[in-house]
């Protein structure tokens, strides 16, 4: 199913993991020499900046081959057949680049694999466009369509690269395609259309639980949790106070006069103050992180909103106060947190980065008998080259 | 499958290690480290900007010399802690005495600059001689970096100079303040980066502070790149500019590939590609039309393949296994 080699990508994450284990002395420093040694991670996955300019410059290569397709075969005249077919083609050519170079070069994660994907992506959806002349107009029934069009695309590279984008902009798609078509109801659905979102939120969210559990779909995980991500942000700000006030202003004709308010103004009150908390709760009380961000973000997203509606017109107050506020909350939390209490604690989970720095020493060593046995066993083939050779000169 | 089984089938770990491990992974706390720094750090930037905004909103009432006062109280503090807890100057890297030290004597440098800052702007200490007023606290800046053995400080203080030497410059807003087209401030960036060059240079022969040699570097690269590229530009003498382009490509590749750096490598490729692609357009620009178009789409593609190619494969450059 998957394009990348499913053993390295296994293998990174028995690597992590066992990285853990050995900073808790779970595991000796023997074994994970053996770790390292026996679950290679040889893909070419670079730092966040080389990617990013890795992406560029392949962004720019596409473009300009594209560019010097164009001016070499269709320059001239505008025929939209010429044009969507350069693209299908183009995406067919991005396609097989991709698989070629996930391949030969082992790449992963690193811009260029995903510039090569959204590119393909991109160029189908430009071909398509062109194919039933899409006028850019947001609430047409062409946009509908062309969103229903656009999902098996999407589905097919998810399940093939696991692409983390790829999942958003299928989110995003799913949501504008439930908004467009409850749209069509009418009047009713201006009444129905947060509840109606925040339902379908939670049913995304329970069935995104309940398959990220399952054995074959592993290697989805990630994109399991952007859904989730999704599910969690639609659910709030379908039933934000500010979303639903300015939407339903300038979507559904709604008409406010000074004084007056939306209808149900109370309940959207409540849940724009309740719902994050709620998350932040359940986020430490099932230590989720995903959730505990989220809430985290959606306080400051609820905060933003009351403002809006209820400000005291002092901001450098309002900062300084809510700065000592959360200083105060930070350094209550930390002092009562040093030692774990509830299965919290403000000791730092051991990862990649923080796991260097306190055993450093130890992994000089755990490395050092991996790359021993590497080099021994590099001297013999180089041996066997040599007995090879004299062989010949004996001749 | 779980890690630790997939480890236990092949006979890594033991079967009560494997369960051990399944005990940890299920009762591990859930660690809130980095939520909770960060609401502290946005705390401490909300509370600073709000208190800043107030004393900016009050300043008549609160005076001139009070925060003066605070802010030389405050920059005293930090310098005394840092020559309390300093290590005695070695010509190696020295070992921080606590990870709040770097902060502190950081701190009370910036706070130095502000002080010094401050009193120029409001009672024009130095008068109209801004070149003092630069040249003070950059000599400053560069003592202390030396003495707590502090990158960040020594940055400080080649930004100093720089700035004296009648640039202000950082990597960032060089391109944005400067106007390049002056062939005095040429001509000065492309002495003053030789001089760091060759300072830095010396002291990598006589094995003095040698980690500091990547600060100096990385500015004497950018600023003697984005002078020659200003000079390739506007200034007549193309060929002496891309002979100096190519001197200084060379050397930092060579520079690059002794230290294994990515970095050198990679100023040394963009910058050498900008001054390639300027040359190549120049000569496209004299043939017309079609061809042109035509050539130059293939001249990027083929390019940006080769930079990608290169990204991919620069271990091997640098000879990093």
């Amino acid at each position: 199913m998957i394009a990348y080699n499913h053993t390295l990508i296994r293998n990174i994450s028995i690597v992590k993991k066992s990285k853990q284990w050995f900073s808790k002395q779970l595991i000796s420093t023997e074994q994970l020499s053996i770790v390292l040694k026996k679950y290679k991670t040889e893909f070419y996955s670079p730092n966040l900046f080389i990617k990013i300019g890795l992406f560029i410059f392949t962004l720019f290569a596409i473009f300009s081959a594209y560019g010097f397709y164009i001016s070499m075969f269709i320059i001239g005249q505008y025929i939209a057949g010429y044009f969507a077919f350069s693209c299908f083609l183009f995406s067919v050519i991005c396609v097989c680049a991709l698989e070629f170079f996930i391949k030969n070069n082992n790449l992963y994660n690193a811009g260029v694999d995903e510039c090569i994907l959204y590119s393909a992506l991109g160029f189908s959806f430009v071909g398509i466009g062109i194919m039933i002349k899409y006028d850019f107009n947001l609430f047409d029934n062409k946009t509908l369509f062309l969103s229903i069009l656009t999902v098996p695309f999407f589905i097919a590279s998810i399940v093939r690269y696991a692409d983390k984008l790829v999942t958003l902009a299928l989110g995003i798609c799913f949501y504008f395609i439930f908004f467009l078509t409850l749209l069509k109801l009418g009047d009713v659905a201006k009444l129905i259309m947060p509840f109606a979102l925040m339902i379908v939120s939670v049913l995304v969210y329970l069935a995104s639980k309940k398959y990220k559990q399952l054995e074959s779909f592993h290697y989805l995980n990630k994109c399991f949790i952007v859904i989730e991500c999704i599910a969690l942000v639609v659910f709030y700000l379908a039933g934000n106070y500010y979303v639903i006030r300015e939407s339903s202003i300038a979507y559904f004709g709604l008409k406010l006069n000074k004084g007056e308010d939306i209808p149900l103004a109370f309940l959207f009150y409540i849940l724009t103050a309740i719902v994050p908390l709620v998350y932040v709760y359940y986020g430490l009380k099932n230590k989720d992180k995903l959730l505990l961000w989220i809430g985290l973000i959606l306080i400051v997203i609820a905060a933003l909103t009351f403002k809006n509606y209820f400000s005291l017109g002092h901001p450098e107050i309002i900062l300084t106060l809510s700065g000592f506020i959360m200083i105060v909350i930070a350094y209550v939390s930390i002092r009562i947190l040093k030692t774990p209490k509830y299965g919290i604690t403000f000791e730092e989970e051991p990862d990649e980065d923080n796991f260097l720095k306190s055993n450093a020493e130890a992994m000089m060593i755990a490395q050092n008998f991996g790359q021993n046995e590497q080099t021994s066993s590099d001297t013999k083939f180089g041996g066997g080259n040599f007995g090879g050779a004299g062989s010949g000169g004996n001749f | 499958m779980k890690e630790n089984t997939q480890l236990n089938i092949d006979g890594i770990i033991t079967n009560e290690q494997s369960v051990a491990i399944d005990i940890y992974e299920k009762e591990k706390p859930l660690s809130v480290h980095w939520e909770l720094r960060t609401i502290l750090y946005i705390g401490i930037l909300l509370f600073t900007t709000g208190i800043s905004i107030l004393v900016y909103k009050n300043i008549d009432t609160i005076g001139h010399q009070v925060i003066l006062t605070i802010i030389a109280a405050l920059c005293i503090g930090c310098f005394y802690y840092g020559y309390k807890h300093r290590l005695p100057y070695s010509q190696e890297e020295t070992k921080q005495p606590s990870p709040f030290f770097d902060y502190i004597v950081l701190l009370g440098c910036l706070l130095f600059g502000i002080f010094i800052g401050y009193l120029q702007v409001q009672y024009s200490l130095f008068g109209l001689h801004y070149g003092i007023a630069i040249f003070f606290p950059t000599i400053i800046f560069f003592f202390c970096g030396y003495i707590f053995d502090h990158k960040g400080i020594l940055n400080l203080g080649i930004t100093g100079l720089a700035a004296w030497a009648g640039l202000t410059v950082t990597p960032l807003d060089l391109l944005k303040k400067n106007d390049f087209s002056d062939t005095t401030i040429i001509y000065t960036s492309i002495i003053l980066g030789l001089l760091i060059l060759g300072f830095s240079k010396y002291c990598d022969n006589k094995n003095i502070k040698k980690h500091f040699g990547f600060s100096y570097n990385t500015f004497a690269a950018n600023i003697l790149f984005i002078a020659t590229l200003a000079a390739l530009f506007d200034q007549p003498f193309k060929w002496l500019s891309i002979l100096f382009l190519t001197g200084i490509c060379y050397y930092y590749i060579k520079y690059a590939i002794a230290q294994h750096s990515f970095l050198f490598l990679l100023l040394s490729v963009v910058y050498g590609y900008i001054g390639l692609s300027y040359c190549v357009f120049k000569i496209l620009v004299s043939l017309n039309g079609d061809i042109a178009v035509t050539i130059v789409s293939f001249y990027i593609a083929a390019s940006c393949g080769g930079v990608v190619a290169f990204f991919i494969n620069y271990k091997k450059i640098l000879q990093i296994k």
